[in-house]
């Protein structure tokens, strides 16, 4: 078939002329004379800003999670191989207990991201400025660690826990590597953590002194210290600077979301979420002390409204403000009395306070819609936790205004 | 309202339209919605839904017509053109199911020789084009008015290139068709 008469076609229909729809310029002058439209280039450069500003802030959010991976990973292994490096030192120390010396090694190794968590929180709150430093030397360290235990003077039984140290360390390494990588709010975490130093309090000091007097005619350092770790914490840590140290991990929040759109700007928001919060509360010097963890479980309801500024394409960019009211529905915590870094007694029971949680919250974010039902969103903002009047210590009763940053699918019906 | 003299110049009107002026907005408005109303029922059949989009294609006309440059007698109409095609396919985009027919579905003589259109009215092949599956309508459209190639029309319509084209085929095939019974029902027409 030929195309010719499409040609012909297309030329008869070209200025065809039909009669226009009825009310068509009422309705067409009703929509100029709306405020939206006649502002419309005034509000098309401040939603253009605010976008911008959003934006920006998302990439930056973005940027200094990416950097704290840096951070926290380069930490890591500068302590690993500082672990190391003191291992050797001890077993020199103590050529005589050789098995005993790798049990204790694997031990080591096995609590090594404790006492990791530990110091970094240290040096967060020391500075990031430290932290760099601290890069730096690994080379130099991961150098040196080699080297004391080359010399012939170590009996080859230790030469033997040269390789069995190393594949602990790695596999641990990449246990955290894992962790790292599945779950970023790994990484935010000394953001969130507080110290509180209580270096040479007199009563606690004396205290201490006391117990350790009458404990050292028990003698022998390597006494089992199940039946009363407490007592052995406090024996080991005669004389030295105690802290008490709490640090709150980030609340890692899951949720589902449902919007429903009022009109094509304002939609209106719930979901249901489920937040665990986690503190630990270290008590003693960093090779001997108590470690409490409290998780707590938290079922929510959020309720928002949110305020469609910029669409392009698939991305919707918004501002958002609502309530969130969250119930604890479980509550646990487990006491790990820890001697020389190693794990002596571990006890877990469950908190029977419940607290209710109220929060208020403003955020702004951006979405990529996958199609008009779906989307992928993230929202940097900010959150106001209210007291909830229980007596347990959290990161909403420490520090109540949050930074935060969601990330979610969201279902959008209406319209 | 008053609307400005007949014989205005298009790049005048623009740029008093541009102005937010209201005089100028609607002898735009009454020189080219027939023409505009045309091209867009060519694609949408429902005529509701063509007041909507021809709404939102002249809002879209006034607030973004500091975009248009005068390049000669007929680049205003044909801005005008683009703008709402533009609106439309998004509309169909967002609303029409493009159900691409399988071709088996319909039995249609597919004839060498092609149809006479002399003796037929325009608005009567206007009303076949719009008969036409949305799939096989917007094709042809774009295709046929609008003159774009099988690849841009994938790409438009985010379909596999050899999908335009065989329904492009079948759409031609269909009207062809319609043409020949009409003339066939009709032989005063001739």
């Amino acid at each position: 078939m030929k195309d010719n008469w499409l040609k012909d076609l297309q030329g008869k229909l070209a200025d065809y002329e039909r009669e226009a729809p009825d009310m068509l310029w009422e309705n067409i002058e009703k929509q100029l004379q709306s405020p939206r439209h006649k502002r419309n280039a005034h509000v098309w450069t401040w939603r253009k800003y605010v976008a911008a500003a959003i934006l920006l802030l998302l990439i930056c959010s973005s940027y200094f999670l990416i950097s704290q991976t840096d951070i926290d990973m380069s930490v890591d292994n500068h302590l690993a191989n500082i672990g190391t490096s003191n291992i050797d030192i001890k077993e020199l120390s103590k050529p005589v207990a050789t098995h005993e010396g790798s049990k204790g090694v694997v031990m080591e190794q096995h609590n090594q991201p404790r006492y990791k968590n530990h110091a970094i929180t240290d040096r967060t709150i020391a500075g990031v400025s430290h932290i760099a430093e601290n890069a730096d030397t690994i080379s130099k360290v991961s150098d040196q660690t080699d080297s004391p235990i080359t010399p012939t003077e170590i009996e080859s039984t230790e030469k033997k826990d040269i390789p069995q140290k190393r594949t602990t360390y790695k596999s641990d390494m990449n246990v955290y590597n894992h962790i790292a990588q599945s779950n970023m709010h790994n990484n935010e975490k000394s953001r969130f953590s507080m110290g509180i130093y209580t270096s040479g309090s007199p009563d606690h000091s004396s205290a201490m002194t006391s117990q350790t007097a009458m404990a050292s005619s028990l003698g022998a350092d390597n006494a089992n210290w199940e039946d009363d770790p407490k007592l052995g914490i406090m024996l080991f840590n005669k004389g030295k600077a105690t802290k008490h140290n709490v640090k709150h991990h980030l609340p890692v929040r899951t949720g589902i979301s449902f919007a429903y759109e009022l009109n094509d700007r304002l939609s209106i928001e719930s979901g249901l979420t489920y937040t665990n919060l986690t503190s630990d509360f270290k008590e003693g010097t960093d090779n001997n002390y108590i470690n409490n963890r409290q998780s707590l479980h938290y079922i929510g309801i959020p309720v928002s409204v949110r305020y469609n500024i910029f669409s392009w394409k698939l991305i919707d960019i918004y501002g958002a403000a609502g309530v969130h009211a969250e119930q604890c529905v479980k509550g646990q915590q487990k006491t790990d009395y820890i001697i020389e870094q190693k794990t002596d007694v571990s006890e877990t029971y469950s908190i029977d306070e419940k607290p209710f949680q109220f929060s208020v919250n403003a955020s702004a974010g951006v979405q990529l819609n996958a199609t008009s039902l779906i989307g992928i969103y993230a929202e940097p903002g900010v959150s106001y936790h209210f007291k909830d009047n229980s007596t347990l210590q959290t990161i909403y009763s420490d520090k109540p205004f949050n930074f935060n940053l969601n990330i979610g699918i969201r279902f959008t019906f209406g319209k | 309202m008053r609307t400005c003299s007949e014989d205005i110049r298009e790049d005048k009107l623009a740029e008093m339209a541009r102005q937010d002026n209201p005089v100028a907005m609607k002898t735009l408005y009454n020189r080219y919605v027939r023409y505009l109303t045309a091209i867009c029922s060519r694609y949408i059949d429902n005529e509701d839904d063509v007041r909507d989009v021809l709404q939102d294609a002249f809002l879209k006309i006034f607030s973004s017509i500091d975009k248009f440059t005068y390049l000669g007698e007929g680049s205003l109409k044909s801005w005008l053109a683009k703008v709402t095609v533009n609106e439309t396919l998004r509309f169909i985009k967002r609303n029409g199911r493009l159900d691409f027919v399988s071709l088996e579905k319909e039995n249609i003589d597919i004839e060498d020789d092609e149809p006479e259109l002399d003796n037929i009215p325009i608005s009567e092949i206007h009303n076949m084009i719009r008969e036409l599956k949305p799939g096989y309508r917007t094709i042809f459209n774009l295709y046929v008015f609008e003159e774009k190639s099988h690849k841009e029309i994938a790409s438009i319509l985010n379909i596999k290139e050899s999908t335009s084209a065989s329904q492009l085929h079948r759409a031609k095939a269909i009207l062809a068709d319609k043409i020949r019974k009409y003339q066939t029902l009709t032989p005063y027409a001739r």
